[in-house]
C-alpha cells in the first residue's frame, strides 16, 4: 500500500473516510504523523458540547415527537459530516451500536441526545465510567427498563442486556447474576422537569448482593465494578471495538495481545483505538461492508452535498440503518448482513440523492463529469482507484443524461470498491 | 397485477448472475456439518407458506390463557380479566385473549391450530441465542436458516434463481439464510423502487449499476457485494407493482410501541405480492414489540390486535384470490415470557409459548399443553419442540423435512392433508 492509500484507510476507520483536500493535508504528515494528527482529538471533548442544546423535555404530542426527533437524527447525520474531530464522533457513533437505546421507547428526543452527547465525551475514555454513566442514562433507564424497577419485583432487563451485550458476553454469567444486577440497581426514576435519575430509597434493594462471585454489591457502583473486575470484560469489550476498527475476524493472536494490554491499562480505550489502527497500518485490516449510515456520511463529508433530511431519512430507513432507530438491543448486524435487497435498494437512492445534492464546483463532481476516474476514486477517499467492472460501468453512465457527473457519482458510490470500508 | 410469468422468467435470468447474496452471507464459508440433503423437487410447488416472526419474545400465557385458577393466582395484576377472554368452542382447557377475536372464525372452522407449551429445550434467556436456535431449527452449528435450507434443498429450475422465491417483509429474518439460494429483503415495501435520479432515464443508470457486478471478482467479498445488484434489480422491478403507493413506515415513528412494522400492512403486501404471480413460495413477516418488560397488557393488546387482523385479511385475500386452499401461516417468537410480573406491569423472558398454524389445510385445536404446575425456574416446562411447528410448515411445502431440520418431529397429525 502506499502512504496515501493507508492514510485513507484511516480515515475511513477512524471516521468516515476524507473530506475534500484531507487527504493531501494529512499525506504531508507521513503516516505516523497522520495517525497522531487524527487520534490528537483523543481525550479531548468534540464541539460543540452539545449538538442538540435546543431541543427541551416536553414536547407533547406524539406528532410533534416524530418531528423532533427526526430533525435530531438529521442533524447528528449531518455533524458526523462535517466534523473537525471524526474520532471522538465516530466512537459516540460505534457506542451507539453497542451502547444501543431506541427512540421508539424512549418518548423524549433531548433524552437520546444527551445519551449521544454522553457517549461523544467520554466514549474514549475509561469503559468503567462509560458503563456506570450508562448503566443510570435516563435514556437507557427508560430503554431497558431500570426506570419503575422496584425491590418487591426487580425488572431484570438492563440486568441481563448488561451481561450479555454491553460487557460480558453469554457464557460468562449465570440467572443468578442477571437476578443480583436487577436487584442492585432497583428504585430508580426520572424526574419529570428534569429529566434526570433519582433513586427513590424504599425502592432501591439496598440488601448485599452476590454478583459474578463478589460479595455485597449494593448500588450501581458495585455492579459496576464487579462486572468491569470480571475475567470476560476486557476481551467482550475489546473484540467489539477490534471488529469496528479492523474487521469481524482479526487474528486470535491479535486481539489476545490488544486485550492483555486493554486490562492492563485499566479499560482504558483511547491507548485500545490506538493500537488497533497501529495493527491495520501494519496489515492487520481486514474488508468491512459499510452499513448504511457510515457510508452515507463518509459520502456526505467527500462531496459536500446538500440532501434533503426526508430523503435522507427515507433511505437510511429503506436500507435499514436509520440512526436512534436500531432493529433491537443488539444493535445493528454488521457486515455481510449490509447486502440484503433492502440496503442495495436504499444505497443506491441515497446514492443519487447525494449526486444530485453535490455542488457543480465540488471536485469530486468535476472529476465524474470529466470521467477521470482515478481522481474521482481519490476524492472518495480510495486512492487505489477502481476495478475494471467499476470503471466501465462508469463509462455507462456517463451516457445517462442530466447534469454532467451526476449518475457517474452516483454509481460510483454503490460500487463494491466505495461500499467496502 | 400485469407482470406476465413470461416477464418474469425473462427477469429472472437476468438474476441468476446473482447467485447465493441478496439474503446476504450465503457466498461465507459455512458449517461445520451441513445438512446434506438430496435436491427434491418440491412435491407443492403452488403451496404458500407465511411465517409471522414476532421478536422480543410474545407472552404466550396472555394469548392462548389456560382456563386454571393458578393462572389468575399467578398473574395477579396482568391476568387477562375473565369476561374479556373469548371461549374457543370445543375446546373447556383454554380461551383466548381478547384482541385475536378476528381469528375466531378460523378456530370455529376448525382451521386453526395452537401448539402450547412450544419452545427448546435448554434455551439460556437471551433474546439473541433464542432468536439464532430458532432460526437454524437445528442443533448443528450452521449459518443457515431452517427455511434457507429448505430453499436450497427444492431449488430446481426457475425457482433457483427467482428472487421472489422468498420474501422478507419488516424485520430482517436470519431463517432464510442459504447457501445458494436467493431471497428478497424489504424493510419499507414503500420505498422498495430503485430511482436514484428521479428525472433520468432510470433503466439507463440501472444498467450502468448492474455494470459493476459484471463478471464477479475472484474476491469473495467483493463478489458478494456485486452480486447484490443484480437479483435485488430484478426483485425491485417485480415488486414494485404490488407495493407501490403504499404510505412509508416513517410516518409512523414516534406514534408509540407497535405502531410500527404493522403486521396487517405488511401482510396485506405478502397478498398482494402472491397476486402477482411470480413464484412467491415461503414469505416471512417480522414485526417487533414483543418484549413486553414493562405496561405489557396494552402492549400486547395492540401487538396481538394487530397479528389477528392481518392474518384474517390475509387469508380473506388469499380466499378472494381463489388461493385459500394453498396457503399456511404460521408464527414464530423467540421465547415466551416468565409466569410472575415485575413491577414494571410486565413480564421478563421466559422459556415455553403458544404459537399457531392456520389455513384451511390445518387440523384445528390445541396440542400440547400449558403446564402451570411443572413450572422450571419460573417458566412454563417445554412440551412440544419447536421443530415440530417446522416440520408441519415443512410438510406443508412438500419437504423434505426432516433432512432440513436434522431429525424427525412429532407432527401432532396437524396437517389434514
Amino acid at each position: 500500500m502506499t502512504d496515501r492509500e493507508t492514510i485513507a484507510w484511516l480515515t475511513r476507520r477512524v471516521g468516515f473516510g476524507p473530506a475534500p483536500g484531507e487527504l493531501d493535508e494529512l499525506e504531508a504528515l507521513g503516516v505516523d504523523g497522520a495517525l497522531d494528527r487524527l487520534l490528537a482529538p483523543a481525550g479531548s471533548a468534540p464541539t460543540p458540547d452539545d449538538l442538540w442544546a435546543d431541543l427541551t423535555l416536553h414536547s407533547e404530542e406524539s406528532g410533534e415527537r416524530r418531528r423532533y426527533a427526526l430533525a435530531a437524527i438529521t442533524r447528528w447525520i449531518e455533524a458526523l459530516a462535517a466534523t473537525a474531530t471524526p474520532l471522538p464522533e465516530s466512537m459516540a457513533w460505534f457506542w451507539h451500536g453497542h451502547l444501543v437505546t431506541s427512540i421508539l421507547e424512549v418518548p423524549y428526543p433531548i433524552l437520546l441526545a444527551r445519551q449521544i452527547n454522553l457517549f461523544r465525551q467520554r466514549g474514549l475514555g475509561s469503559f468503567v465510567d462509560l458503563l456506570a454513566a450508562t448503566t443510570v442514562d435516563p435514556a437507557m433507564l427508560l430503554y431497558l427498563d431500570g426506570a419503575g424497577s422496584t425491590a418487591e419485583a426487580p425488572n431484570e432487563n438492563y440486568g441481563r442486556e448488561m451481561l450479555e451485550l454491553f460487557a460480558l458476553g453469554i457464557g460468562n454469567y449465570g440467572e443468578g447474576d442477571v437476578q443480583a444486577a436487577a436487584r442492585a440497581l432497583t428504585g430508580y426514576r426520572i424526574e419529570r422537569t428534569t429529566g434526570e435519575p433519582y433513586v427513590v430509597p424504599r425502592a432501591h434493594d439496598g440488601g448485599a448482593q452476590t454478583l459474578l462471585g463478589v460479595e455485597g454489591v449494593r448500588d450501581v457502583a458495585g455492579v459496576v465494578d464487579a462486572v468491569t473486575g470480571h475475567g470476560a470484560c476486557a476481551g467482550f469489550v475489546a473484540r467489539s471495538v477490534i471488529a469496528h476498527l479492523l474487521g469481524p475476524e482479526v487474528d486470535d493472536a491479535l486481539t489476545d495481545r490488544l486485550t492483555e494490554a486493554f486490562a492492563a491499562g485499566g479499560l482504558e480505550l483511547a491507548p485500545l483505538v490506538r493500537s488497533c489502527l497501529e495493527a491495520g497500518v501494519d496489515g492487520a485490516a481486514q474488508p468491512v461492508v459499510s452499513g448504511p449510515t457510515p457510508w452515507l456520511v463518509g459520502a456526505l463529508r467527500a462531496t459536500g452535498a446538500a440532501v434533503e433530511a426526508r430523503t435522507m431519512l427515507e433511505g437510511l430507513f429503506a436500507a435499514g440503518q436509520l440512526p436512534w432507530v436500531p432493529p433491537n438491543v443488539g444493535g445493528w448486524p454488521g457486515h455481510t448482513a449490509w447486502l440484503t435487497s433492502a440496503t442495495t435498494v436504499g444505497r443506491a437512492n441515497l446514492a443519487g440523492a447525494v449526486a444530485r445534492g453535490t455542488p457543480e464546483d465540488a471536485p469530486v463532481l468535476v472529476a465524474a463529469a470529466a470521467g477521470d476516474h482515478d481522481a474521482l476514486a481519490d476524492h472518495l477517499g480510495r486512492p487505489e482507484g477502481f476495478g475494471p467492472m467499476t470503471r466501465t460501468a462508469l463509462g455507462e453512465a456517463a451516457r445517462v443524461g442530466g447534469r454532467p457527473g451526476d449518475a457517474v457519482l452516483a454509481t460510483a458510490l454503490c460500487a463494491p470498491e466505495v461500499v467496502i470500508r | 397485477m400485469t407482470v406476465s410469468r413470461r416477464r418474469f422468467l425473462t427477469l429472472a435470468g437476468g438474476a441468476a448472475v446473482g447467485g447465493a447474496v441478496a439474503g446476504s452471507v450465503a457466498w461465507s464459508r459455512l458449517v461445520e456439518d451441513t445438512v446434506s440433503s438430496a435436491a427434491a423437487g418440491p412435491i407443492h410447488p403452488d403451496r404458500v407458506l407465511v411465517v409471522v416472526e414476532m421478536s422480543g419474545g410474545n407472552d404466550g400465557l396472555n394469548t392462548l390463557v389456560p382456563l386454571d385458577g393458578r393462572y389468575r393466582d399467578l398473574r395477579s395484576t396482568l391476568a387477562v380479566a375473565e369476561a374479556d377472554l373469548l371461549a374457543l368452542a370445543g375446546e373447556p382447557a383454554y380461551a383466548l385473549h381478547p384482541s385475536l377475536a378476528p381469528l375466531a372464525a378460523h378456530w370455529d372452522a376448525r382451521q386453526m391450530a395452537a401448539l402450547a407449551g412450544i419452545g427448546l429445550e435448554g434455551q439460556s434467556r437471551s433474546h439473541f441465542q433464542a432468536t439464532d436456535t430458532w432460526s437454524r431449527g437445528t442443533a448443528q452449528r450452521v449459518l443457515t436458516g431452517w427455511l434457507g435450507r429448505w430453499l436450497d434443498a427444492t431449488a430446481e429450475g426457475d425457482a433457483a434463481s427467482n428472487p421472489l422465491r422468498a420474501l422478507a417483509l419488516g424485520g430482517r429474518s436470519t431463517t432464510l439464510l442459504a447457501e445458494q439460494s436467493v431471497s428478497t429483503y424489504v424493510r419499507d415495501p414503500s420505498g422498495f423502487v430503485i430511482d436514484p435520479l428521479p428525472g433520468r432515464d432510470a433503466e439507463a443508470l440501472i444498467a450502468a449499476l448492474l455494470a459493476t457486478a459484471e463478471p464477479l471478482s475472484s474476491d469473495p467479498l467483493t463478489a458478494a457485494v456485486q452480486a447484490s445488484l443484480p437479483s435485488t434489480v430484478e426483485a425491485t422491478r417485480l415488486l414494485n407493482e404490488a407495493v407501490g403507493g403504499r404510505a412509508g413506515e416513517l410516518e409512523q415513528l414516534g406514534q408509540g410501541r407497535g405502531a410500527y412494522g404493522q403486521a396487517s400492512a405488511l401482510l396485506s403486501v405478502a397478498a398482494d405480492v402472491l397476486d402477482l404471480g411470480v413464484g412467491t413460495q415461503v414469505v416471512v413477516v417480522g414485526i417487533t414489540g414483543f418484549d413486553t418488560h414493562d405496561g405489557q397488557g396494552p402492549r400486547q393488546e395492540a401487538l396481538l390486535a394487530d397479528v389477528a387482523q392481518g392474518v384474517d385479511g390475509f387469508l380473506q385475500a388469499m380466499q378472494d384470490q381463489g388461493r385459500a386452499d394453498r396457503c399456511l401461516v404460521v408464527t414464530t417468537s423467540e421465547f415466551g415470557r416468565r409466569v410472575v410480573p415485575n413491577a414494571s406491569g410486565g413480564t421478563d423472558h421466559g422459556n415455553a409459548s403458544v404459537q399457531f398454524a392456520l389455513g384451511p389445510g390445518v387440523r384445528g385445536g390445541v396440542v400440547g399443553g400449558t403446564d402451570l404446575v411443572g413450572l422450571v425456574d419460573g417458566d412454563l416446562p417445554v412440551v412440544v419442540d419447536t421443530r415440530s411447528l417446522y416440520a408441519v410448515a415443512l410438510d406443508w411445502l412438500g419437504g423434505p423435512t426432516d433432512d432440513v431440520l436434522g431429525g424427525t418431529y412429532d407432527r401432532f397429525d396437524l396437517l389434514t392433508a
